[in-house]
């Protein structure tokens, strides 16, 4: 098999694998494209960042259209926050093009363990249990983030209304950063931010971060592919490779329970706070 | 409350053929780019350049348009959702989504060195 043949198989496989973990937990798959692109195939880490960014823009849409079709999505919310996500985006993406972000990695692994944490003891399902009932709009307000769907693996249908919206606003600003800064999607932060500080049960959270994390991806991806940073024999395999792993993924996710997506989520919020806490103590993913 | 109701179900599924259409025809794209590229031995592995496309080689240019398609879905599905509303008269999230829109169009401004 001659190299470049193998190398293109290879980036496949890393992205089928993200795209799969992305779709199901409601994150864009950066988190494990970037690394392996860097650790696994050596190359910079805004060639790969903006490679991951392509990729999250992939996996969103991908599962997007299965979220979307179950009723999952709350686009109105999801639009929402994105102003405020967009705007930390672009300020993600023209910093990263001149600092490194090995500095906000230790500081953000911290976080991540305490949202992991938090992740893992929230009884979301308990939560939901008792469908909160979402207030009529009122005439002609156009303007209504609650929002419901039938729950497959429940059997019942539930129905939410977000609240904090600055909460998650401001988690979403930070996101977005880390999003421009390290090409990752930034629902590992949007959807504990949405379930534990906005009442939206987990699924719904995990299908508004997706589609969120597409816009958010783009925002930075611009200021990437003006610098010249988006090469396509990097970027459309694990592309490719991504979209066949969370469309695969997102056809199962409303079949199985919210406590396991919650946990799935918790142990990669986990792993990816040891990779950058070890990043931090001068262990150096990124070469 | 069904209109409300029959709107929401508007959204999603107008949400649902974009990203299907954008991702069809971006993979696809960068699929047959891909392919071409072995074929030809072009390794396609310069940076895009979507403005000079004519100096690209097929797969490279292939790719290009792809990975272009795929970055413009997102904002696709925005301005058709604006479409929606504007019919619906929901100003409040007309005024939203452009907000957000008009911030991907800064962020293309910016992005020039």
């Amino acid at each position: 098999m001659n190299v470049s043949l193998k190398v293109d198989l290879l980036l496949l496989a890393v992205g089928v694998f993200a795209g799969a973990v992305g779709a199901l937990v409601g994150i864009g798959g950066g988190i494990i494209v970037v690394p392996s692109l860097v650790v696994g195939f050596g190359y910079e880490i805004r060639t790969a960042v903006a490679a991951s960014l392509v990729a999250v823009v992939a996996t969103s849409a991908a599962a997007g259209i299965t979220y979307a079709r179950e009723g999952l999505t709350n686009l109105r919310l999801g639009l929402t926050l994105e102003i405020a996500t967009t705007i930390g985006g672009v300020t993600g993406g023209l910093v990263a093009v001149s600092i490194t972000p090995s500095v906000i990695s230790g500081v953000f692994s911290v976080v991540m363990v305490v949202v992991a944490v938090l992740m893992w003891r929230h009884t979301d399902e308990r939560h939901i249990s008792s469908p909160v009932h979402a207030p009529t709009p009122s005439a002609g307000s156009g303007f209504k983030l609650s929002s419901g769907y039938f729950d497959q693996a429940a059997g019942r249908s539930i129905s939410y209304e977000p609240r904090r919206l600055g909460v998650g606003l401001s988690v979403s600003s930070l996101a977005g950063i880390l999003s421009g800064l390290l090409g990752v999607g930034g629902g590992f932060l949007k959807v504990p931010a949405m379930t534990i500080a906005m009442g939206v049960p987990t699924k719904a959270a995990a299908a508004t971060s997706n589609f969120m994390v597409g816009i958010t991806a783009v925002a930075s991806l611009v200021i990437y592919l003006s610098r010249g940073f988006v090469q396509p024999a990097v970027v459309v395999p694990v592309t490719i490779g991504i979209v066949a792993g969370a469309v695969g993924a997102s056809r199962i996710t409303n079949r199985v329970s919210g406590v396991q997506v919650q946990r799935v989520l918790a142990v990669i919020l986990i792993l990816v706070a040891v990779q950058m806490s070890l990043e931090s103590m001068g262990v150096n993913f990124y070469g | 409350m069904a209109d409300s109701v029959r709107l929401d179900d508007r959204e999603r599924r107008i949400v649902e053929i974009v990203f299907k259409v954008g991702l069809v025809l971006s993979t696809g794209l960068m699929t047959a780019g891909l392919l071409l590229g072995f074929a030809s031995g072009d390794a396609a592995s310069s940076a895009v350049d979507l403005t000079h496309l004519g100096d690209m080689s097929t797969p490279g240019a292939l790719m290009a348009v792809g990975i272009g398609i795929l970055g413009a879905t997102p904002a696709a599905n925005i301005l058709a959702l604006v479409f929606l509303w504007v019919r619906h008269r929901q100003l409040r999230l007309i005024a939203v989504a452009l907000s957000v829109v008009l911030i991907l169009v800064a962020a293309v401004v910016l992005g020039q060195e």
